[in-house]
This record gives structure tokens, sequence and C-alpha cells, in this order.
């Protein structure tokens, strides 16, 4: 467990896993693609996080 | 990835359709590509560059002599396709460049990509553009380039960083093993998140919530200060460490001088009293000749006047007589009939008696006076001949001393200057020294600053990262915010430390895997670590192994190709799978490269190698690579065939016909 995870209860570790997984999918698939935008990128990896926080 | 074959077409000096085969057999796993120097071998090595990423360290791809023959307006292309297989699937990948003659220049348009994809039930696809570029990448990360096809050139200069200990600086060396352990995108991944944590922290309303923005304006500011810091301490130990490197460089050149600085202070010394002692010389010189002209005759002259001396010396009337008179002046006055005196000289009288008798003993009829003057002259005479004997033994002594001693001094400065002519002015070396201490006394200063500041920013930040927890936010969509920002933060943390454990196992793998092949091709008990940042240090239980091995002059380019070697070792192995007490991370990671075989393409690799080494390099590069592509010099070509017996499996010769020309042969392989 992480310090922030030790220490806040309002983490759930459940969505802290599925944001990983969506999360490092986006990120891989970017990795391996040339010239992407990366503020739209962001953005996108934002919304994911949103998404399953409030899910 | 195993490379089946590579085509080119007027690719530079490769004119018209060439095509390669590359031996893809397991056993038989060598191509060799022979060629004389300028003929293409790295012109080759580049082609698959160019191929692969579009770029090349080429002036030009263009065949000159195409380019010259067209005219204005006309358009030609240069192409070249690489066949590989990568986990069983056939890659064909391809890149044409279409160019058009303007004028006396070509105008060259971006080149085309393209990627076709057959997998094991022969079912194609083919990609374009981006797509195939984010293919390529998936197979050969761009940063490994350099290390899966290497040339000769840069062996030495890998090996000389890597043994300075310079690795950890070097960038690209550290993004290639980040990209080969599949954490590129981790830390991406990490720095994306990061960003995001302070582009929410930017966007807390303080309408209800005042403080908490104060509180998370102070972090951000701290942050920011951190981050400046950071830099100014990257900037200032990169100058730290060039300091310190020159300074060890001049501290050595100073050691290596001292002896040179004494010696340069006595040819200084020497010529001084070459320049004082020389003139003297010649003034002695002078004197010696003075005195024999003016002082040797009574010298020369003391046994003849010793002989007349003692022939004399029983002369009587010795003493009478008038000193300055003679006869003739005693005539003249009896003639006169007057005496000086005033008496009057008459024949017969008692002063013409006297004066008669005294004409007998004046000379030329009487020599007493003379004899007894030069009886006393000739006592001086023969004192002075004395002495002056005695000061010209002296001075002839001296002087011949001198000369001598002059020679000596002369022979040890023409000595000496040859010695210290080819050598550095150490003054100036010495006060460069000084100005580098002076140089890291300032830089390890501002670090110290630096750290301290850094420390004091954390102190507040952890300070207001405790207020901002104990905060109870008032809004409802700051609320939301922090949420946002806590999990990103949280996936920030578990990303970072899962990447520092599994470097941590890597570079371990790393190390193992640099050692075996190093021991492999050197015989010496000596041990390679890599530090944290990548760096090498040797050690050995056996100093005069390290010693030796430092003055070996092809310790470079074993100390490269056991780098080289050891990146492809490991990445035939699959990233390790590590328990993390942050769990579940290891599930949602893969590596950016599988478990796959790579090939080693080396562009003249054994010209810094002694016999012993090459026959090393041979048994070792084909048990690591699954396949070993070599372009060689003919000369070292048949060397390198030597060692290779059995497992060449392909063979071919570059036929240079002009600087605009080169043919690719396929030969029998004996």
């Amino acid at each position: 467990m992480t310090q922030n995870e030790n220490n806040d209860k309002s983490i759930d570790p459940e969505i802290l896993k599925r944001i990983q997984k969506r999360v490092f999918r986006e990120e891989r698939e970017f990795s391996r693609q040339a010239d992407n935008d990366k503020s739209r990128f962001l953005e996108k990896i934002r919304r994911i996080v949103e998404e399953e926080v409030f899910k | 990835m195993i490379i089946k074959s590579i085509e080119l077409n007027n690719f530079r000096q490769f004119i018209g359709n060439q095509k390669i085969l590359f031996s893809i057999d397991p056993i038989k796993k060598v191509t060799l590509v022979l060629a004389e120097n300028t003929s293409g071998k790295t012109t080759l090595l580049e082609s698959f560059y160019w191929i692969l990423f579009g770029k090349t360290n080429l002036k030009s791809v263009v065949n000159l002599q195409i380019q010259n023959q067209l005219k204005n307006g006309d358009l030609s292309k240069i192409e070249g396709t690489i066949i590989i297989e990568h986990a069983g699937q056939e890659y064909i990948i391809n890149r044409t460049q279409r160019f058009e003659k303007m004028k006396t220049n070509i105008k060259l348009e971006d080149s085309k990509i393209s990627v076709e994809i057959i997998n094991e039930k022969g079912i194609s696809n083919k990609v374009y553009g981006l797509d195939a570029k984010k293919v390529i990448n998936e197979i050969v990360p761009i940063d490994l380039f350099p290390y899966f096809f290497f040339k000769g050139e840069n062996i030495e200069k890998i090996g000389k960083e890597i043994n300075k200990g310079k690795s950890g600086n070097n960038g690209e060396f550290v993004n290639a093993i980040k990209g080969m352990l599949g954490f590129n995108w981790l830390y991406a991944t990490k720095e994306h998140l990061d960003f995001l944590v302070s582009r929410y922290n930017s966007e807390y309303s303080s309408s209800n919530d005042k403080r908490l923005v104060e509180i998370v304006d102070n972090i951000t500011k701290a942050r920011k200060e951190i981050e400046k810091n950071n830099t100014e301490k990257e900037i200032k130990e990169k100058d730290l460490s060039y300091y310190l490197s020159e300074k060890e460089k001049l501290s050595d050149l100073i050691s290596a001088s001292k002896d040179a600085a004494e010696k340069q202070d006595r040819c200084i010394n020497i010529s001084k009293d070459l320049g004082q002692r020389g003139p003297q010389i010649l003034t002695d010189k002078r004197k010696i000749f003075t005195d024999f002209s003016t002082r040797a005759v009574e010298f020369v002259a003391i046994p003849l006047i010793s002989k007349a001396y003692d022939i004399l010396k029983e002369t009587e009337n010795a003493s009478e007589g008038i000193p300055g008179m003679e006869v003739k002046a005693i005539d003249f006055l009896l003639s006169q009939g007057k005496c000086i005196c005033g008496s009057d000289l008459c024949a017969g009288s008692i002063e013409h008696k006297r004066l008669v008798e005294l004409r007998k003993l004046l000379p030329p009829n009487n020599l007493g006076y003379e004899i007894k003057t030069f009886k006393i002259k000739s006592l001086d005479y023969q004192k002075h001949g004395e002495l002056y004997y005695d000061d010209f033994i002296k001075s002839k002594k001296n002087l011949v001393d001198n000369i001598t001693f002059f020679n000596l001094q002369e022979e040890e400065l023409t000595k000496l200057s040859k010695e210290v002519q080819n050598i550095q002015d150490v003054s100036l070396a010495k006060s460069t020294e000084l100005d580098y201490s002076s140089k890291i006394n300032k830089a390890n200063i501002r670090l110290d600053a630096i750290k301290r500041e850094n420390e004091t920013l954390e102190k507040i930040i952890e300070s207001a990262e405790k207020e901002k927890k104990n905060y109870q936010i008032v809004d409802d969509n700051n609320k939301k915010i922090a949420l946002y920002s806590l999990y990103c933060s949280v996936l920030s943390e578990k990303i970072d430390r899962y990447c520092k454990k599994q470097e941590k196992i890597k570079r371990k793998e790393l190390e193992d895997a640099i050692n075996e092949i190093f021991k492999g091709i050197f015989d010496f008990d000596i041990n390679i670590r890599l530090s944290d940042n990548y760096d090498i240090s040797l050690t050995s239980s056996n100093e005069i192994d390290l010693e030796d091995f430092e003055n070996s002059t092809s310790q470079d380019g074993v100390m490269a190709f056991s780098f080289i070697g050891g990146i492809i070792k490991l990445a035939k192995t699959k990233v390790a799978k590590v328990v993390t007490d942050s769990n579940e991370i290891d599930d949602d990671v893969d590596s950016v490269i599988k478990s796959e075989p790579y090939p080693l393409v080396m562009d003249a690799p054994s010209s810094s190698f002694d016999t012993i080494r090459i026959k090393n390099f041979c048994e070792i590069m084909p048990k690591i690579a699954e396949q070993v592509i070599i372009f060689i010099k003919d000369t070292d070509g048949n060397h390198v065939k030597e060692n290779l017996t059995g497992i060449i499996g392909s063979e071919y010769r570059m036929d240079k016909k002009n600087k605009f020309t080169t043919f690719i042969k396929k030969m029998e392989v004996n």
C-alpha cells in the first residue's frame, strides 16, 4: 500500500484497479503511436479517472 | 525478431535492385558480408535505419549518378524492403522516397512506410504511415537500434563511455534499457498522472474553500520551486561531473609532467648558466692570449737570463761607472775642454785625468753598471716568469674546466629539450586545475544550498499536505476534484515503486549477463558492476589483471561487446514477474518487448581486436544472438571465417565498381 492509500480511507482499491487497467491500456497504446496529441490524450486519462470514481 | 532479407533499390551506391538473403538457420546463423573499405558496409547498416525509421546519418541516400543523369523535372525514387519474422508473424517493411530533379539539385518528398503483416495462417494485413510506425516501434524500439545494429566505429565510443562510467549520463542508453524493460510507457504514465494532479490542484474553487486554495497554492509554489531547484541541480551536477573529470585529467597531466616540470626548470637554469658561462669563457681565452703576448717572454727567457746571470755573476767592477753615461759624453766634454761643472779641462789637470780614468769605466769600454743593472733585473725577470707560468697553468686549467662543463651542460640541455618539447606547459595546467577546484567548490556549495532549500520546501509541502488532508472541504465540486487528484497521486506512487523494484532486478540481470560475456572474451579476473545509474565500474581481486586490462588496447571493444551482448541476452527474456506490495500492478504490466530472439547486426566489428579476442568473440556472439550478421573487411573476414566454421549460413561480397556503384554478390559458403 502506498502512503496515500494507507492514510486515506477514501481510496477504494477496486476503483483504483479499474483506473489502473484502463489508464495502462491507453498509455501503452499512446506509447506505441507517434505524433499523438498529448493534451487530447491527457483529457482521455482524465475522463477515465472521473468516470471510474463516480461510476 | 529474425531478419530474413533486405532489398534495396537505388539506395545510395547500391544501384538498381539488390538483395541479401540472411541466414535464418538456427545452427548456421551467421551471414557474412565481405567488403573492402568504402564499398558500402556502413551504408548497408544505415539502410536498415532508413527503412525502419526513415532516418539516416548519411549525407544523402540518393545515388549521385542517377541524380546527375536526371533532367530538370524528372522523378525517381529510392526504395528499401526488409522482411522479418517476429512473434510467429512475417513483416514486410517497405519504405519508398520519391524525389524530383530541380535544376542541379533534387527535391525529396517525405518517405512512405508500409508494413504488411502475414500471420501464421497466411492472412495478410497491410498498414501504412503512423500505424506502420507503431508496428515497427513494437518490434524494434528506435532507442534500441544502435545496440542491435551497431557500427564498428561506435564500439570504442560506447566502450569508452561505459568504461569511464558515463553510461548513466547517456540518455540514449538509459532510454534503451528502460524501453527494453517496457518501462518507458510506465514512466510516461506516471508523468501524465502527475500532470493531472497539478491540473486538478489549479481547479479548486476558492469561493467556499479559501484556505484550501491557499494551501494548494503553497504546495504548487513549493513544488515549482523544487522543480526549478532540481533543474538547476541537474545542470550543476553535470557541470560538477565535467569539472571533476577535467580536474582529474589535469591532475594526471600534472602528475605525469612532474618530472617534466623538473626537467623544464633544469633547462631554464642550464640555459641561464650557459648564457653567462659562454661569454666568460671568451673573456678568459682573450686574457690568456693577452697575458701570453705581454708576459710569456719573461717565462720563455728564464733559462737564457739564468745562464747570463750565472756568467755575469762573478764580473768585477760591476758596480762602477755612471748610470746612463757613455764614452761619447766624456769625449764630448774633453773636446770642449770644459766640464759640466764649469771647470776647465786642460790636459794633465786633475779634472782631465779623472775624466780620462772615468772614460775607461764607461760603455762601450766598460759594461759594469749595465751588468749590475742586468743582474738586478734578471732576478725580477725570473720571478715574473715563474709567476706567469703559475698564472698560465691556473688560467688554462680554469678555462679547460669551464669549456668541459659548458660542453656537458650543452649536451644535457639538448637532451632535456628533446624530452620536454612535446610536453604541455604545466604551469598553465596547474592554473586551470586551480580554476576547476574553485568551480568544484562553488558547485558543491550551491548543491548543498539546493539540498537544504529543497528540504525546507519538502517540509512546507508536508505540513501543507497535512493541513490539506485535515481540511474539511465545503464545496462539493472541490470534494470531487480532491478525490480525482488523490486517485491520480496513488496510482503515480504505485507505478514509481513498481518501476524502481523492477529496474533493480533487471539491472542485476544485465550485470550478470555482461559479466558472463565479458569473461568469455577476456580471460582476466575482473568483475563488472552496474550502478543505479547504469554506470560501470571494474573490480578485481587481482590488481595486476585490472592494470593489464586497463592498459589493453582492446578493452573498449570488449567492454562494448559485453554490454551489447548483455542487452541482447536480456531482450530475449520476458520481464520478470515480481510480487510487489502494491499488488496487482504486475497483472496489468505486459512488456513492450516480448520474449523474442534478437539479431546482432554489426559493421566491421573485429578491427579493434587481436587474434585471441576475435576467436573468443566468434565463439561467444553466436551463442548470445539467434542471428548474427557481420559486415566486414575482406582481410578481417577471412580470419573471422576461420573461427566461425560450420555456422556460416550465408555469404555475400560487395563489389565496388566506382564511387557511385556497388554490387552485392552472393558467394558460395565453403
